[in-house]
């Protein structure tokens, strides 16, 4: 997947729709005093912010290896998941997306963030907060990509487990407490907002910890199997 | 595969959960919120049985409650004032409404969710999206296929390994190590395995011109009728929600619009939305013994 931003005409379309949603909410919000179109306005902007991604994923025609071995780390992520079934607080799945990421690039990081979430949520049960955890996941995927992918400190163990944590924690944490924000509270206040990121900072702290100490522990030995299917094979 | 609604084709499942959730989010007037909410209940407890009344009550209840607690503490608009905390904040009649109704809508969608897990499998949503975004849809069916694949062979390397003397399972340490080099094993051999499957799908001739998928749904006369019935049924619960005469407001008064004939027809028309599977699923019961009946 050498061509990542070849299609940046759907990026530039999709930024511009996501703008223009944001504009008609805040219309709605002035003529129509609608609460109640924050949440699928929401949604709309999620999928607006996707479909670059896989629009670009669809016409590049990603070859059987390539789509297989995706496929085969969005699995491992999804079993991390599901193998801590009984510990909500504990997931590797944050950290698995980051070493796809960090190997494979931060496009196919972001399809595999998504796709992880949404695939094991198929298990998990899938719920009004699943486009929010997908867009979560996928955006560790690519910020934690455009950090390290082909990058020479990617080996360096303490920096990539600070980035795993702190997105772990701040950004999906972020991400994924705007769905009970938009879903629990019945206004905006900066009270509102506080009291919901309070209520998830434990939970999101043990998220980002975990991220770290895997990728601290086993990133680099993940990162290598995975540099060594690609050389060995040729492939992205 | 319990009842008749989700016997129908994938397209007709999709829509219904999809307008059903759109629906029961854009609603705060208390009629329609019950109406979204015991509907949900009821299917929900059709599809699931006993395990849908478990999470209600022991999952879903406490969620209510801790969404009008959040609102009422955090909160504090409003005009009706019931009492004034030490802090000097007051707790409104106005705070509790509007955590109530924001707790029932939630837990509303999450009953509607509940359904759609059960009616909308993996397969259906495959063949519903399969065409327009093939890579993508593929990419879901291995990993739904891949799980299992790997949790079988880390049991499987696990037990081998042991076995094989390479590790005792006498301390938790020694398990720990066994269960980490198992892991590093199976993901070793899990990418290897990814290209063997890779290889084979190519040789098989994937990615050629003119190839099809596999569907076992066809879209039949019975799938258009309640198509039908279900676009004419949302567009008169949309003229009811443009029309205004189903708004409801908590802050900072709540005024809840009183009953007009507009609110009449289209709470009318939403209840039968709402309880559409389990309608059809009546009347699918009622043909059969009759049928059963005949001989």
């Amino acid at each position: 997947m050498q061509k990542e931003y070849s299609s940046v005409k759907y990026y530039a379309a999709s930024a511009a729709f996501i703008a223009l949603l944001v504009a008609v909410t805040g219309l709605a919000r002035t003529f129509l005093n609608g609460k109640e179109f924050y949440y699928p306005m929401a949604v709309l902007i999620i999928v607006a912010a996707c479909v670059p991604f896989f629009v670009s994923f669809e016409k590049k025609k990603p070859s059987a290896r390539e789509l297989v071995v995706v496929a085969c780390m969005t699995a491992i992520a999804v079993a991390s998941r599901a193998a801590f079934y009984a510990l909500p607080t504990v997931k590797p799945m944050c950290a698995i997306v980051i070493i796809t990421a960090v190997s494979l690039g931060p496009q196919t990081g972001f399809i595999c963030g998504v796709l992880s979430m949404f695939a094991s949520n198929f298990i998990f049960g899938h719920g009004p907060w699943t486009p929010f955890q997908m867009l979560g996941m996928g955006a560790v995927g690519l910020i934690a990509g455009l950090i390290f992918y082909n990058k020479k400190y990617r080996s360096n163990r303490f920096l990539l487990a600070a980035a795993g944590g702190i997105l772990g924690f701040a950004l999906y944490g972020l991400i994924v407490d705007l769905s009970s924000l938009f879903m629990f509270s019945t206004g905006f206040s900066l009270k509102n907002i506080l009291a919901i990121y309070a209520s998830g900072f434990s939970f999101n702290l043990s998220h980002g910890i975990t991220t770290a100490v895997i990728l601290f522990v086993a990133g680099n030995a993940f990162t290598e199997k995975l540099d060594r299917i690609k050389i060995k094979y040729g492939m992205f | 595969m319990t009842d008749a609604f989700s016997r129908r084709h994938p397209t007709v499942n999709l829509i219904f959960f999809v307008a059903a959730a759109v629906f029961a989010m854009l609603f705060n007037h208390p009629v329609f919120l019950g109406i979204s909410f015991f509907a949900a209940l009821c299917y929900a407890v059709k599809l699931k049985g006993k395990s849908a009344f478990r999470t209600f009550f022991f999952a879903l209840l406490p969620l209510l409650v801790f969404v009008t607690l959040l609102n009422f503490l955090v909160n504090h608009y409003g005009v009706t004032v019931l009492y004034t905390f030490r802090s000097g904040n007051n707790l409104t009649l106005e705070t509790i409404a509007y955590g109530a109704v924001t707790g029932a809508l939630v837990v509303a969608m999450i009953l509607w969710f509940m359904c759609y897990n059960e009616v909308v499998t993996e397969d259906k949503f495959m063949h519903v999206f399969g065409k327009r975004m093939p890579n993508a849809a593929l990419l879901i069916l291995m990993v739904l296929r891949f799980v299992p694949m790997y949790s079988k062979q880390l049991s499987e390397t696990y037990a081998a390994r042991k076995n094989a003397g390479l590790a005792s399972d006498e301390r938790k340490i020694d398990i720990i190590k066994n269960g980490v080099s198992s892991v590093s094993g199976v993901i070793t051999w899990a990418l290897e395995h990814s290209i063997e499957t890779a290889d084979s799908m190519k040789a098989r001739g994937y990615g050629l011109k003119g190839r099809t998928n596999y569907s076992r749904f066809t879209f039949a006369p019975a799938d258009f009728a309640l198509l039908f019935v279900m676009l004419t049924l949302s567009a008169l619960i949309i003229a009811g929600k443009i029309s205004g005469a189903a708004d409801a407001l908590y802050n900072p008064v709540i005024k809840i619009d009183g009953a007009s004939p507009m609110l009449v027809l289209s709470s009318i028309a939403y209840l039968i939305f709402c309880f559409l599977p389990l309608i059809y699923d009546w009347k699918e019961e009622m043909k059969w013994n009759r049928l059963y009946a005949k001989t």
